[in-house]
């Protein structure tokens, strides 16, 4: 191979490696902040009308044309109908929405953060939200185990953009809401019972990202872990979430919100 | 040929160098914005400034969210209760929208900047 077609085919392949993940870490925004509050409030309230009190929410981190195939949103999260007060001691009535988040200054490392409809779609490439709301029995079961510290105890804190949500090795943001999910469902947080479970019923997202990006990736980048796969590596995520509620009948709705749906579909 | 070795060497390592060193390289999604110290100060100011202040609302910091704990047909917290919330808006049996506020609601700092400013 030449020299020039070398290079070449090296850089292409390692720029493309940010298909693998979401978006740089950041506050900044790429749309106004107006525009963000705004699609945030549309969430709350298209979840509100259809009296979802607990929900998973995903949103794209990237713009969607630079994500692998099967792969709609960047980052998956539990949303919760909750009573919020204030800095000035005010109570107010809508969503928190409990993430895991990698620590800014450790990536390979997460923590579960609270945070709001405007913050978490604050840094998002396109205003688009994937909603899946469970059925009520399933939703009282998953506030159930949030109000009993299950998220928490189903968290591991060694993050990996790419986990295997068939082991407990390492874990991203889709993995760990599965668990939260399968916790609520099974009532228990038994790692052991809930990825015995997980394989048994779960179809995880193949990614279809060459071995080459991968190596490149886990060679320089410490949150990107391949070794807890073994053969192709398979990823949880929203749709896979989705459609795993769907499949044994515990999703009651799901669509996809972006700003072009007119209220009147609320 | 050691030439053309050096100048491939040379050519990977700056290949590489782009990815590690291109921001938007494999950062993830899902990095905490919360543990920067700054980012809601921004927020909050961003939101604010001029005409980005959505119209009508009060832009406001959470201090705790608690959960609606689901009993029966009714969604409940402590504080709901207490003030007389618990209406038929949130019986399950209800077809009405879920109360939710008008207001901009984002986290407030990470807890060691409160550490900071003591």
């Amino acid at each position: 191979m030449g020299i020039k077609r070398y290079a070449i085919y090296l850089t292409i392949a390692l720029q493309s490696m940010s298909v693998v993940a979401g978006s740089e870490r950041s506050s900044e925004h790429h749309f106004e902040p107006s525009e963000i509050a705004q699609f945030a409030k549309h969430v709350e309230k298209y979840s509100a009308a259809h009296r979802a009190h607990v929900f998973i929410i995903g949103r794209v981190g990237q713009p969607s044309h630079t994500l692998p195939e099967g792969v709609e949103f960047t980052h998956v999260a539990i949303a919760v109908y909750s009573q919020i007060t204030t800095n000035n001691g005010e109570k107010r009535y809508g969503y928190a929405i409990h993430n895991l988040y990698q620590q800014a200054n450790n990536p390979a490392k997460s923590e579960l953060v609270i945070d709001y409809p405007t913050d978490f779609f604050w840094s998002v490439k396109e205003l688009k939200a994937g909603i899946a709301i469970p059925k009520l029995s399933v939703q009282k079961q998953i506030l159930e185990a949030i109000n009993n510290g299950v998220a928490e105890q189903v968290h591991n804190p060694k993050y990996s953009l790419i986990a295997n949500p068939y082991n407990n090795q390492r874990q991203n943001c889709t993995e760990h809401t599965l668990n939260v999910i399968n916790a609520a469902l099974y009532k228990t947080s038994d790692m052991a019972q809930l990825k015995a479970n997980t394989k048994a019923y779960f179809n995880a997202q193949p990614l279809p990202v060459s071995r080459f990006k991968l190596f490149f990736g886990s060679v320089f980048k410490d949150e990107i872990y391949r070794k807890d796969h073994s053969g192709r590596v398979r990823i949880a995520t929203f749709t896979s979430i989705r459609d795993y509620l769907e499949q044994y009948d515990l999703l009651a709705h799901s669509t996809v919100i972006t700003p072009k749906q007119s209220s009147e579909e609320i | 040929m050691l030439g053309q070795t050096i100048k491939t060497a040379l050519i990977t390592g700056a290949a590489l160098a782009s990815l590690v060193f291109t921001p938007a390289s494999i950062a993830s999604d899902n990095a905490s914005n919360a543990s920067h110290h700054t980012s809601q100060a921004i927020k909050y100011s961003a939101l604010t400034m001029g005409d980005s202040v959505v119209a009508g609302a009060a832009i406001s910091t959470a201090v705790v969210a608690v959960p609606m704990v689901i009993t029966g047909t009714v969604v409940l917290s402590g504080g709901m209760a207490s003030i007389g919330m618990a209406n038929a808006a949130l019986d399950s049996k209800s077809s009405k929208p879920l109360p939710i506020s008008d207001d901009v609601i984002i986290a407030g700092p990470p807890p060691s900047a409160k550490l900071e400013g003591e």
